[in-house]
């Protein structure tokens, strides 16, 4: 089964191959295995992930914290700014140089410009002692007095400040202490940053002006910080960048991105969580920002791989103990499975099972495989002898199925042969037809011919000096009238009318006829070393046989040879005298089989087309039906006899004309009605009877006939051609005969067809065959006649 | 003529107040000695009197702040309300100067971290003596151009003295405390007049002629007021001080 299934099977990959042809228990061992690294992998994965997003999520809280300290821190240090700056407003040097300032500059005197020099000396020394960044002085509308700033050399006065919220807020006079991150302002003075706070300038309760106080945000700031949240830190002024701890390019992303801190920001390799913390707004309206930033990376990459090697450990061990485990408890499942095996094994070895397994102990699987094993042996054994059986019983049937086929094969041909036959009989009647037709016109003018010849002769007398030559015309017509009837013979349109011959006789009429039809190349020799022999037998047809038996022997000499015909008598065959009639040719002869056979109908060795297989079993029937018989000698390669008995006759042979042409006509004085289509025969007839003295009333056809008949006195004879157009001679007389008196009737005919057949059949019908002469019209009208006179026989039309 | 401001050095808290009250009910009896020559002349002078009314705003809106987000033992107490009356001065512009005026002497306290009165209206010449009053030092001085002065530190119950030669608006402060701050007005003639509580004001021994009379107020924009003097006649003149708008003298 196995080698079967790997020839089936297309060729599997190398390792998948390998793999199945692996054994159950290291098959199940590399599934744990890997289905414990796959568990393994996911769950690393899944961690990892986990392990990122708790990452994030609590740098990011670490973050918010950092930022809120940052918050916090901003404002301190914003509250420290304001606290400062009202401090410095505390100053009696500025309060009074700007009140005295402001004061004289209402009332229109000259600019003091000692005061605002002391102001802004003022502003400088303590700007400078208190190491801030900005100091300045406004008046009571936020336009700068006087100031300081340390970066910027430029004079910073004249400059707007009411819009800054702080400085706005102080105007108004509150001091801004509270938690108000609205309040936060930048300061921006000649592109530095400061982040400010301010104070009011109260004299006498009112408002004069505010002093400004402000750190710089600039590199030192983002170092302060740095210092203290240790992680990297983005200073920004809208995205113009003011310092940074990162690289240039990549605090300028953190400066662009800010707004968007919600989701990690990606710095080169690095994953950062952002906060941000504002500063306030300048005056111009540009965002302080302070980004705090925290990198992911370094603390998830350490995270993680702390994983992936507790990982790699853990799993690998998972995986070889899974293995081991696997196979563990293969063996154990597959040990009885084992004994079973070998069990079978045996039991194949030996083509049957000797005894049953014993699998009482074994598990449930096992008893249950080795039940259906029992089961399954059991149920190969009934099927082996039904098999048997069956292929005995397939085998009878084969036979029988071959001998079927064979028959019909042997049906098959013999069916094929007899198409052929029936094609080769089809046209046989078809020349049998025409050759009839001929001959039905040849004996009609043969008739003719022949009666007036005598006529003529008696009229002349016998001693005329034509007579001779009549005589001579009325052999020649006679010999015609024989070439026809063998025509007719070979068409087989003969009737039987069997009668005494004498066979010499036939033989000699015969001979030139088979000399023709045997060619040259065959010599005939007629061989008669016996008395005269008499049959009584059918001229036409024992023409016929010796016709058959010549073309017979001519085909067994195709390179010719000789043709023995041999008259005789023998009483071999039936004990008692007969005639004998040899047929020995020296052809091919014929092998055991084809003898056997020769005489079946329809057996030909002939090619087909070229025979019948029907001459030799009509010679056959022909012999038979005149109660004599046929046999046949053969030496293969050396010649073929045919031996025909028939009965001898004791009979004398009648012959056409006996020298009574001459003798006198029987005469009659009765009415007789002549109906031919033929006119010549028509007048003939009519003569003939007429000098006889009989009453002739004649007619061309049946219907002229009837209407003759009519009008005519009682008509003793119908003397009827058989085949007329119209009405044919037996329907005239079936009509005849409703009408008329019964008289006695006489059919002419010089051809046999169907009709013709039937009434030959009949008895008493009187047939004349044409062609005939005065003497046999006479004597035949004449018997009819007297047979008439006599009580009427019956006579049956069909 | 000079009050004993130096009398007994311990002063209560009512007494000082007392005392205040005194200089201010001295401040007619200040400019008394201005009057003596023009009673002489009766007949030839006139008299300008009426009413001034300050807008409500600018006598409550005093507005104060406070350094500390919650009132501690370091707060400072509420400013005393101060009547804004007494800082208004209605002077006369370009008045001949009569002859044979005395130097007269004023004064401005330094009294609980305060110039009293805020506001010293003086004739050109007059010697003002600014006697502190507190148990603190002072340091008053001025960088006003009319006259610029610093009177240096000293203690209770000493006294220095400026004599403003110049009119003009002289603003005082102190160096010590600068929450501090007077304001000596020195003006060219000797007519002009702080209104009393009520508002009311009087300006005597006025030469006939066309005047100018000012309303002035140190947040206001001076109120200018033309009127005509005639002998022996009283010219009614009533002022309104308006609210300050920004634009006149800032917040």
């Amino acid at each position: 089964m196995q080698g079967a299934d790997e020839a089936v099977a297309p060729p599997a990959p190398g390792v998948m191959r390998l793999l199945r042809r692996m054994r159950l228990s290291v098959r199940l061992a590399i599934f744990s295995g890997g289905i414990v690294a796959l568990v393994t992998c996911t769950t690393f994965i899944a961690l990892s992930v986990q392990v990122r997003t708790s990452t994030r999520a609590l740098f990011a809280e670490e973050l918010a914290r950092n930022n809120s300290t940052l918050v916090k821190l901003q404002r301190e240090n914003r509250r420290h700014l304001v606290l400062t700056a009202a401090l410095l407003a505390e100053s009696p040097t500025l309060r009074s140089a700007i009140a005295t300032y402001r004061v004289e500059q209402q009332s229109g005197a000259a600019q003091r410009a000692d005061l605002t020099a002391t102001v802004q000396h003022e502003l400088e020394r303590v700007g400078r002692d208190l190491n801030g960044g900005a100091l300045l002085a406004t008046d009571e509308r936020g336009r700068v007095f006087a100031g300081f700033t340390r970066n910027s050399p430029a004079s910073v006065a004249g400059t707007e400040l009411g819009a800054l919220p702080a400085v706005r807020n102080a105007l108004d006079g509150s001091l801004v202490t509270a938690e108000d991150d609205a309040y936060l302002s930048g300061l921006e003075i000649g592109g530095y940053y400061f982040g400010v706070g301010a104070a009011p300038l109260i004299l006498d309760g009112y408002t004069i002006g505010a002093i400004i106080f402000g750190t710089a945000v600039d590199s030192a700031f983002v170092s302060a910080l740095h210092r203290d949240f240790e992680s990297p830190i983005v200073v920004s002024a809208g995205d113009q960048v003011i310092g940074s701890t990162l690289s240039p390019e990549h605090a300028r992303l953190v400066a662009h991105d800010v707004g968007t801190s919600a989701r990690p920001l990606l710095l080169g390799n690095d994953e950062y969580v952002t906060g941000v913390v504002h500063l306030g707004r300048t005056q111009r309206g540009t965002d302080l920002r302070v980004t705090l930033l925290q990198s992911l990376t370094p603390a998830v990459s350490a995270l993680t791989s702390a994983l992936r090697r507790d990982f790699i450990i853990y799993g690998v061990l998972a995986v070889v103990f899974a293995g081991l485990g696997a196979a563990v408890l293969s063996r154990s499942l597959l040990r009885p499975l084992r004994g079973f095996i070998y069990y079978m094994h045996e039991g194949a070895e030996r083509d049957r099972i000797e005894h049953a397994f014993d699998a009482t102990d074994a598990s449930l699987e096992i008893r249950a495989l080795n039940d259906s094993f029992r089961r399954l042996m059991d149920s190969l054994g009934g099927k082996r002898n039904e098999l048997e059986r069956r292929g005995s019983e397939l085998a009878a049937a084969n036979e029988v199925l071959t001998d079927e086929v064979r028959q019909r094969e042997r049906i098959e041909r013999a069916l094929r042969e007899s198409e052929a036959q029936l094609r080769q009989s089809q046209k046989l009647e078809a020349i049998g037809t025409l050759a009839g037709g001929i001959a039905h016109d040849f004996n009609n003018m043969l008739t003719v011919i022949s009666g007036f010849t005598q006529m003529a002769l008696m009229r002349v007398g016998k001693n005329h000096e034509v007579a001779e030559d009549l005589k001579q015309v009325s052999e020649a017509a006679h010999s015609a009238a024989g070439l026809t009837h063998q025509l007719l013979a070979f068409s087989r349109k003969q009737v039987m009318q069997p009668r005494v011959l004498d066979l010499e006789q036939v033989v000699t009429g015969m001979e030139g006829m088979i000399r023709r039809l045997i060619g040259p190349h065959i010599t005939l020799s007629v061989v008669n070393d016996a008395d005269p022999v008499r049959i009584k037998a059918d001229p036409s047809q024992l023409e016929q046989v010796l016709l058959n038996l010549a073309v017979n022997a001519r085909d067994a000499m195709p390179h010719g040879g000789t043709l023995t015909i041999q008259l005789g008598h023998t009483t071999r065959a039936t004990g008692h005298e007969a005639a004998e009639l040899r047929v020995k040719d020296t052809g091919t002869g014929m092998t055991t089989e084809v003898r056997d056979r020769v005489f079946e109908p329809f057996f030909t060795t002939k090619e087909v087309g070229k025979g019948t297989g029907l001459g030799l079993s009509t010679v056959y029937g022909i012999v038979a039906q005149s109660g004599g018989t046929i046999n046949v000698e053969s030496t293969l390669g050396a010649g073929t006899t045919f031996i025909v008995t028939f009965p001898t006759a004791t009979e004398y042979p009648v012959s056409f004309n006996e020298g009574k042409t001459d003798a006198e006509l029987p005469c009659g004085d009765e009415t007789i009605l002549v109906v031919d289509d033929e006119e010549a025969v028509l007048e003939f007839v009519r003569r003939t009877l007429k000098g006889c003295g009989y009453t002739v009333v004649t007619a061309l056809s049946g219907v002229e006939a009837l209407t003759m008949a009519r009008g005519s006195e009682r008509i003793d004879l119908l003397l009827t051609d058989i085949l007329m157009p119209q009405l044919t001679g037996p329907q005239l007389v079936e009509r005849y005969i409703e009408k008329f008196p019964a008289p006695s009737i006489i059919y002419m005919t010089g051809f046999m067809d169907d009709a013709t057949m039937r009434l030959e059949l009949a008895e008493d019908v009187m047939l004349l065959r044409k062609p005939f002469n005065a003497i046999e019209l006479a004597r035949m009208v004449r018997s009819t006649l007297d047979a008439a006179a006599a009580p009427l026989p019956s006579f049956d039309a069909r | 003529m000079f009050r004993p401001c130096n009398a007994p050095p311990r002063y209560g808290r009512y007494t000082r107040s007392v005392f205040g009250c005194l200089i201010l009910l001295s401040m007619p009896l200040v400019t008394a000695p201005c009057r003596a020559p023009a009673m002489a002349a009766r007949a030839v002078t006139g008299r300008i009197e009426g009413q001034v009314l300050l807008s409500t705003a600018l006598t409550t809106r005093r507005p104060r702040f406070r350094i500390y987000a919650e009132p501690g033992p370091g707060a400072r107490p509420p400013a005393p309300v101060v009547d804004e009356m007494r800082n208004v001065v209605l002077y006369v512009q370009r008045a001949p100067v009569p002859e044979n005026m005395q130097p007269a002497r004023a004064f401005m306290t330094q009294d609980d971290e305060q110039f009293a009165p805020h506001v010293l209206p003086v004739f050109r010449g007059t010697t003002v003596d600014f006697p502190n009053a507190d148990d603190v030092f002072h340091n008053v001085f001025s960088l006003s151009s009319a006259k610029a002065f610093d009177l240096g530190r000293y203690p209770r119950s000493a006294s220095r003295s400026v004599t403003f030669d110049k009119s003009g608006t002289v603003q005082v402060f102190c160096h010590i405390h600068s929450d501090m701050s007077g304001v000596v007005l020195v003006l060219e003639n000797p007519f002009f007049a702080v209104p009393t509580d009520g508002g009311r004001f009087t300006i005597d021994n006025v030469p006939p002629g066309d005047y100018t009379v000012v309303g002035w107020h140190e947040r206001v924009k001076p109120i200018l007021r033309t009127i005509r003097v005639i002998a022996g006649e009283t010219v009614k003149l009533d002022f309104n001080i308006p609210i300050p708008s920004a634009e006149d003298a800032g917040r």
